[in-house]
């Protein structure tokens, strides 16, 4: 390996490192916060609360978001459901219709196909409530989430508190990709909780963040340029000072994407809308005067698409180069491997044993230490038992799904590059 | 009241205690740094101390294998020169096992190769030895299979690192070691050390090297890959009676 590699391996395990210590010390440090985190039931208010949902061509889950919305446990005149059909080709709006029919508290939107967050500004433009929250229709909130989201909102009692975000688990995974992507929303339920406490968080997830009316109305609303408007309004919200808090144990469930396609086409979406976000906000990254923001989590968000896109190349270079090397060797021997295999021995000597690379070993070790031990408070942070869905899944998830999210983040950069266009 | 457009932008006197809450935690930056640079510290202490005792281990291997090649050479010259070829049996006996025992340690110390560690003085002089031990042993080979017409074909493999059809030409040489046994005797030369080590330069004019791989067997020489079957061949010819080769060529008729 040449020294130019050698370097950036260097570079990228340490800072790997720091990081993951930088957040193992924060988790420390709101140890109290985090032991016992069960928000209230009964916020001291009940102001009134919007809630939107956006449908786009959602037949199949449709339903089931409108009957959470509708059943969630909050004083029936102090809520109002706007629902917003985007132009659905399918069965969507007759869906909606049939179901709010009797229902005076919801009402129907229907407008040519726009976008996401077109959709949400129409709505936002006419809603009356105090709060506003948006809910994807591919994903369903717990009926008591929102009491939670609301007293946590009074117990912070700040002017600039803007949005609070929910704490999201995929809904009865049933393949390995959605298991592993259950997984991975644990995880992200556990970081986000640390960087709401660094006051860092940088996404508004479509499902159920509850927004303050007034100021988003302040801030112009949604981008309707952006493909990842969820993530935007987060950025803008810090870049102007404004607060976000997550609100640890108000679930909401997303359906996750169960074939790769569509999995690919959802990373691809908010891969390169991330990168995007970033560039626009980019005067932010490193800037003192956005606290920890600025300093850690911009640097950190740039530093992962960096470190992901190494990751690729170091994966083909130290793995795939070999296993083509071998294949090479096998042809070579026209695959006559039986007499390779027959006095195949493990030459497992302690000689053996000494050579591996143990200055970068050691470091590789410390990280997976720091990443296990995350993944098991992440588990018991989120409420559910290690090893719900047994040891499979794990295997995956930790071997190779950063391996996966890098080429996923390297196809849709090359898919960018080719065609210049962004696509949802 | 909603814009199409966003304002990205709000000028400063409209929340004039903006960034009030924005809090720098600088002590968690310097403690992180702190003990990531412990952490690193450590694991390249830990990196040259397992090095030191790694190289330590080496030596022993490589003083062993000095006093085993005395033995056999002391013995090669007392045969020698009492010109008793009765003594063949013993002198091959001792042979084989004296050049199993090399090829098993050895194998061991050719892993230094494949590490990709920044060289340093020490691993040259291992590999200097590598190469020395096996050119003696090669010399040895030869002329026991000349004297006492011992049934081995010794091999000689010159490789270098960066040679891409090498791994293929490894892969049929081990290949082979594994259906011949000990039979099959393969002595690799690293070129690379054609600056550091004049034997291997020697070796490169004597038998004019110009590729590689190359290997040389009973004299002859063999440029680039020597694919499969070929290599049975080559191996076949210089063996006398061998159960493998016959076996094989009924099969393959």
């Amino acid at each position: 390996m040449n020294i130019f590699a050698n370097i950036t391996l260097w570079i990228v395990y340490i800072a790997s490192l720091y990081f993951s210590i930088f957040m193992l010390l924060i988790y420390f440090d709101k140890r109290e916060f985090f032991k016992r985190e069960t928000s209230d039931l009964e916020p001291s208010n009940f102001p009134t609360v919007s809630v939107i949902i956006p449908a786009y061509n959602e037949e199949a889950n449709i339903l089931r978001t409108l009957k959470s919305a509708y059943e969630i446990d909050y004083p029936k005149n102090k809520i109002e459901i706007i629902v917003v059909d985007d132009g659905s080709k399918d069965k969507t709006r007759e869906i909606i219709s049939e179901y709010i029919k009797d229902k005076p508290t919801c009402q129907l939107l229907h407008h040519e196909n726009r976008g996401k967050a077109a959709s949400m500004n129409r709505a936002l433009a006419l809603a009356k409530g105090e709060f506003f929250a948006c809910l994807d229709a591919d994903s369903f909130v717990d009926a008591q989430t929102l009491r939670k989201m609301l007293s946590l909102y009074y117990k912070t009692d700040d002017p600039r508190l803007a949005i609070i975000t929910p704490a999201m688990k995929v809904y009865k995974p049933k393949n390995l990709l959605q298991k592993v992507q259950w997984l991975e929303y644990l995880i992200i339920i556990l970081i986000s909780r640390i960087s709401s406490h660094l006051d860092s968080l940088y996404v508004a997830p479509g499902p159920f963040s509850l927004y303050k009316t007034e100021i988003i109305r302040k801030m112009g609303g949604f981008d309707e340029k952006n493909i990842v408007e969820d993530q935007e309004i987060a950025y803008r919200i810090q870049k102007n000072h404004y607060k976000m808090r997550q609100c640890p144990d108000g679930y909401v469930y997303t359906t996750a994407p169960h074939k790769i396609k569509p999995f690919y086409k959802q990373r691809r979406r908010w891969y390169l809308g991330s990168i995007l976000c970033i560039h626009k906000y980019k005067e932010l990254v490193a800037n003192k005067r956005y606290g920890d923001f600025g300093l850690i989590q911009m640097i950190k968000n740039i530093a992962g698409y960096v470190f992901a896109l190494a990751g690729i190349f170091f994966a083909i270079y130290l793995f795939f180069k070999p296993l083509w090397n071998s294949i090479k060797s096998f042809i070579a021997v026209n695959f006559n491997l039986l007499p390779l295999i027959e006095n195949f021995k493990i030459n497992f000597t302690y000689l053996n044993f000494l050579l591996l690379d143990f200055r970068k070993g050691f470091i590789i070790i410390f990280i997976f230490l720091v990443g296990l031990f995350f993944f098991y408070a992440a588990h018991k942070n989120a409420n559910e038992k290690m090893m719900k869905f047994g040891f499979i899944a794990l295997i995956p998830y930790f071997a190779f799904y950063y391996v996966l999210k890098g080429i996923i983040l390297l196809l849709s950069l090359f898919e960018f590059a080719r065609t210049r266009k962004l696509k949802w | 009241m909603v814009n199409q457009e966003p304002q990205a932008d709000h000028s400063p006197d409209k929340n004039p205690e903006r960034s009030s809450f924005r809090k720098i935690s600088k002590d968690k930056y310097i403690l992180a740094g702190v003990i990531t640079f412990l952490i690193f510290a450590l694991g390249i202490t830990l990196g040259f101390i397992i090095e030191d005792h790694r190289y330590n281990l080496v030596e022993e291997i490589n003083m062993q294998q000095d006093v085993k090649y005395m033995s056999i050479q002391l013995q090669y010259l007392w045969l020698d020169s009492f010109q008793n070829l009765n003594n063949c049996p013993v002198l091959s006996t001792t042979l084989n096992e004296a050049i199993k025992e090399l090829s098993d340690s050895l194998s061991e110390v050719i892993a230094y190769e494949e590490e990709k560690n920044i060289a340093d003085e020490r691993k040259e002089i291992v590999m200097r030895r590598y190469v020395i031990d096996n050119l003696r042993y090669w010399l040895l080979a030869i002329e026991s299979k000349r004297q006492c017409q011992m049934d081995i074909v010794p091999i000689l493999y010159f490789y270098s690192k960066d040679c891409s059809s090498c791994p293929t030409q490894g892969t049929i040489l081990s290949y082979y070691k594994k259906i011949f046994g000990e039979k099959v005797l393969v002595f690799p030369i690293n070129l690379d050390l054609r600056s550091q080590e004049p034997m291997v330069d020697i070796m490169i004019s004597q038998f004019n090297i110009t590729k590689d791989p190359t290997i040389i067997v009973d004299n002859k020489k063999y440029e680039g890959v020597v694919k499969k079957d070929r290599m049975k061949e080559i191996i076949c010819s210089s063996l006398q009676d061998t159960p493998e080769c016959q076996d094989e060529n009924m099969g393959k008729d």
